[in-house]
């Protein structure tokens, strides 16, 4: 899972090298900083997302274009998002945001903004499917549970129902703000798998679960990339450096 | 007295925690080598346990408690484990853990860290986990959290050594998560306001900001009133001025954490592992399949009692009851020790023979059939199959559970309402497992009485019952008043294939528990009986109820002896029905009849106990009557019923 967001991170830099016309290892060592392991590129090579020429160029090929694009357009579209439209810091914030979102939301994200071309350090934001097509109106990105299929795996975005005691309920369950859940069953009533766990509901409680739209149909139990904090655990010794490291990837783009 | 009393050392005390259902009550078992009873099934315990345990040379006490989720608590039973940690003060605590369920369990985990006990972790079910393709590094979890991690398989006790060293090494750990400047400096305020009596200060402290609605109950409890107010007003001057809800606050941080743990100590691999269990379980609770499940099963299990069962019966009777009578007929001339011995109330004959020759073989084949389907964990899944006609009955949250429980025991399940908030479901809940619910030891044996009448007997005995069950909880919620439906969020437990040995060794304990407490019982009253009819009371009552028993339910007058012994024990009624039938006395309509009154009537003495515990005297007393009232309403209609229906 770890790896996911790591591998992001090595495709993000390669992206932004191309831009500024590097394509050295020792660029790219500078670019991801004391963190750099050599064993991520190896993977990436191995998956067949970035190849390294003879004479030591290093490029992303057409697979690696795919995941790196999205990246990119997620990050700038953050920026673009929370510095503009909502005026808060953009840094920390955009560089979660990248892990966050899916293309469907980030095309929604889109829309929203109309289409922006370039992030405020302007750069150019990628070009998504939704710029070429021009669209206007933004699909839902959260949806009830309750439209969920079965089996399917998606993050909740938010639970209702403060007020009674219901949230605190189902956070203790793990049914909580990026938790993961899918439907089990629907009827007599609902039972979902959240985190391992079963968790049989009725109607009226499950109604109050609101989640991200997914964008395949992947069950729980399967891989599934989200962004998990590492913040607080790399304030403790020994496995701190990732994190600090990727800290300071941020803040370098 | 000259000999001076030597003050024992103080015990050391080690609390077992977790969430529901994560095998505490097994690693206790382990532990002090005792028996509570395990199931795969939340709410199993409901009273904190104690023993003692030799650990590591020194004697520890352990106790064993409910389910907790976290410290902040908002039932009865999490607040007993709570308040049993602040006032005891243990010296270690272990939390159990099952590994399919770590992020819950981690979420707990912090709060214990936090609260700044010695603490032992014990991961259970990882062969469960590593099934399913995840690994989870324990010694990894050893080194983040800084406090020992045992990896058990507490059902066939391996790892309970590995646990009693580890209690010895118990360290307190942390957890390094930061709430940030203003909550963590109003954290210190209030704590530096809470008088040094009262141990986990932090944790009362951050408790008090989170708006806890017991942990003020147990500060004033604790200390005066008058250092309260200055900690309390604070507390609300710090709430008011925070931006956002501390609650949401705090719990965000620390599910940031969760993750970050679990992301760390957890690695997938993917295998495609048999989803066998998991479908099985999907099947039992849809409707269109989970009704022929549960069907069958019941079937199954009436098919053992009548053909296993009832010929091992059969077969002690004969071989050990036949020449014993035979025997004390030949050596007891006619007259008074006769009738006392072996007589129609005979301490021997009523008392003795009942349980260990009628009874006992029914409930020994009962009760293995029964716990094996307990640890699968299907009983939990019937809450789901079963969902919408408790709606019907007003039954929308909490008291689903216990209603299925009270199929394993009426005592138990009435216990557990005590998980119940609403009071209208509360009653509701008690009354209905009460009124037509047969408990496991019932169950067994009314399948083993109108088993010898035929299958079609026991099909239309349990149909009456259902109905009745169904309407009296239409009828409870229509009266009562209504009030705000409480939440339906169970957690189920993963099926699974039941240990053969646990099985065995829990049928063993269910049937010593029986012979302990009932042989007893069953002496008393057959000499009680006895006792009434030599002094003509007896006969006199019998007289008294004729017009009622012959006239209205259409039973013979010795039932009246049934119904009595039932206020006793209702597994004593149940042998003396088998008696009648042997004896030609109870027809096939006036068994469903007998079987039908003795399951409604009286709750058993244990159950009205536990009713009188969570209702009240007077409520509780109110209750058993309505509930004999329609035993007898219901059983003469039925009676009336089935005549008019077999005459057409």
């Amino acid at each position: 899972m770890a790896r996911h967001k790591e591998q992001d991170e090595y495709l993000e830099a390669l992206w932004v090298m191309r831009e500024k016309g590097k394509d050295s290892m020792t660029s790219l060592t500078s670019t991801i900083g004391d963190g750099f392991d050599a064993k991520i590129m190896d993977e990436l090579q191995s998956q067949d997302m970035v190849k390294v020429s003879e004479d030591g160029r290093i490029s992303l090929t057409e697979k690696g274009e795919i995941p790196a694009r999205r990246i990119i357009r997620a990050h700038r579209l953050g920026e673009r998002l929370i510095c503009d439209v909502l005026g808060g810091k953009f840094e920390a914030g955009a560089c979660e945001f990248e892990h966050m979102l899916d293309t469907g939301l980030l095309n929604s994200v889109c829309i929203l903004l109309g289409h922006p071309k370039e992030c405020p350090h302007g750069k150019p934001i990628p070009e998504g499917e939704c710029c070429r097509r021009n669209a206007k109106v933004a699909e839902s990105s959260v949806i009830p549970l309750t439209d969920l299929e079965t089996g399917v795996c998606a993050h909740i975005a938010y639970v209702n129902g403060n007020e009674n005691g219901r949230v605190q309920k189902m956070g203790v369950l793990q049914i909580r703000p990026g938790g993961k859940v899918s439907v089990i069953q629907k009827y007599p009533c609902y039972v979902l798998d959240c985190e391992g766990g079963n968790v049989a509901m009725g109607n009226e409680e499950v109604s109050s679960i609101y989640v991200w739209k997914p964008s395949g149909a992947r069950p729980c139990d399967e891989e599934c990339t989200f962004p998990l904090s590492n913040d607080l655990v790399g304030k403790k010794r020994g496995w701190g450096f990732k994190s600090r490291w990727k800290q300071r990837a941020c803040r370098r783009r | 007295m000259s000999k001076k009393k030597i003050q024992p050392p103080e015990k050391k005390k080690v609390v077992i925690v977790g969430l529901p259902n994560t095998g505490k009550t097994q690693l206790f078992n382990n532990l002090t080598g005792k028996y509570g009873l395990v199931a795969n099934c939340p709410l199993t315990t409901i009273e904190l346990k104690r023993a003692d345990c030799p650990i590591n040379g020194q004697t520890y006490e352990v106790i064993d408690t409910p389910g907790l989720h976290g410290l902040y608590v908002d039932s009865e039973e999490e607040l007993s484990v709570r308040d049993l940690i602040f006032s005891e003060n243990p010296d270690v605590i272990i939390q159990c853990i099952d590994a399919n369920q770590l992020k819950q369990s981690f979420t707990l985990s912090a709060d214990l860290l936090e609260l700044g006990a010695p603490l032992v972790i014990s991961l259970n079910a990882l062969d469960e986990t590593l099934k399913k393709g995840v690994r989870i590094d324990s010694q990894g979890l050893s080194d983040l959290l800084h406090v020992p991690v045992v990896e058990s398989a507490a059902l066939n006790g391996r790892g309970t050594k590995a646990l009693m060293e580890a209690v010895g090494k118990a360290r307190v750990g942390k957890t390094g998560i930061e709430y940030g400047d203003a909550l963590e400096e109003g954290i210190s305020t209030i704590e530096a306001g809470i008088p040094t009596t009262i141990p986990y200060r932090r944790k009362a402290a951050s408790l008090l900001l989170m708006n806890d609605p017991f942990v003020e109950n147990f500060l004033e409890g604790r200390s005066d009133t008058e250092e309260l107010g200055p900690i309390k007003r604070k507390a609300a001057e710090i709430r008011e001025r925070y931006p956002g809800n501390i609650g949401m606050a705090i719990s965000r941080k620390r599910s940031e954490w969760v993750d970050a743990v679990t992301e760390k100590v957890v690695r997938r691999q993917n295998v495609s592992w048999r989803k066998f269990a998991e479908n099985f379980a999907r099947l039992s609770r849809a409707p269109l399949s989970g009704v022929p499940i549960l069907l069958t099963i019941i079937f199954a299990m009436y098919l053992l009692v009548v053909n296993v069962a009832n010929n091992i019966a059969g077969w002690m009777d004969g071989f050990l009851w036949v020449p014993l009578e035979a025997y004390m007929v030949s050596i007891c001339p006619p007259g008074f020790w006769r009738d006392f011995l072996i007589g129609d109330y005979g301490v021997l004959s009523l008392g003795l023979a009942n349980a260990l020759i009628t009874v006992l073989p029914i409930l020994s084949v009962f009760f293995l059939m029964f716990n094996v389907l307990e640890d699968t964990g299907y009983l939990p899944n019937l809450c789901v199959l079963t969902k919408r006609i408790f709606e019907k009955l007003g039954l929308s949250g909490a008291a689903i559970m216990p209603l299925v429980l009270g199929f394993g025991c009426k005592t138990m399940a009435t216990l557990t309402t005590k998980t119940i908030h609403s009071k209208r479901e509360k009653f509701i809940a008690i009354y209905l497992i009460g009124f037509c619910i047969p408990c496991a030891a019932q169950m067994g044996l009314n399948m083993s009485i109108l088993g010898r009448l035929g299958a079609a007997a026991f099909a239309i005995a349990f149909s009456v019952l259902t109905v009745v069950e169904i309407a009296a909880g239409v009828i409870l919620n229509k009266t009562l008043k209504k009030e705000e439906r409480s939440d339906f969020i169970q957690e189920l437990p993963p099926m699974r294939m039941p240990s053969v040995k646990a099985v065995l060794v829990k049928t063993y304990y269910r049937l010593y528990w029986f012979l302990k407490e009932s042989v007893p019982v069953f002496i008393y009253a057959a000499l009680a009986l006895f006792a009434l009819d030599k002094l003509g009371i007896l006969g006199a009552f019998k007289m008294f109820l004729s017009p009622l028993m012959k006239g209205l339910l259409g039973l013979p007058l010795e039932m009246v002896d049934a119904l009595i012994l039932c206020m006793a024990r209702h597994e004593a009624a149940a042998a003396l029905i088998m008696n009648l039938i042997h004896d030609g006395k109870l027809d096939f309509i006036q068994c469903i009849v007998a079987v039908t009154i003795t399951t409604m009537f009286v709750p058993c003495f244990a159950n009205i106990m536990a009713m009188i515990k969570e209702l009240g005297t007077k409520t509780a007393l109110g209750m058993t009557l309505a509930i004999n009232t329609s035993a007898f309403l219901i059983a003469g209609a039925l009676n009336w019923g089935l005549i008019l229906t077999f005459a057409l």
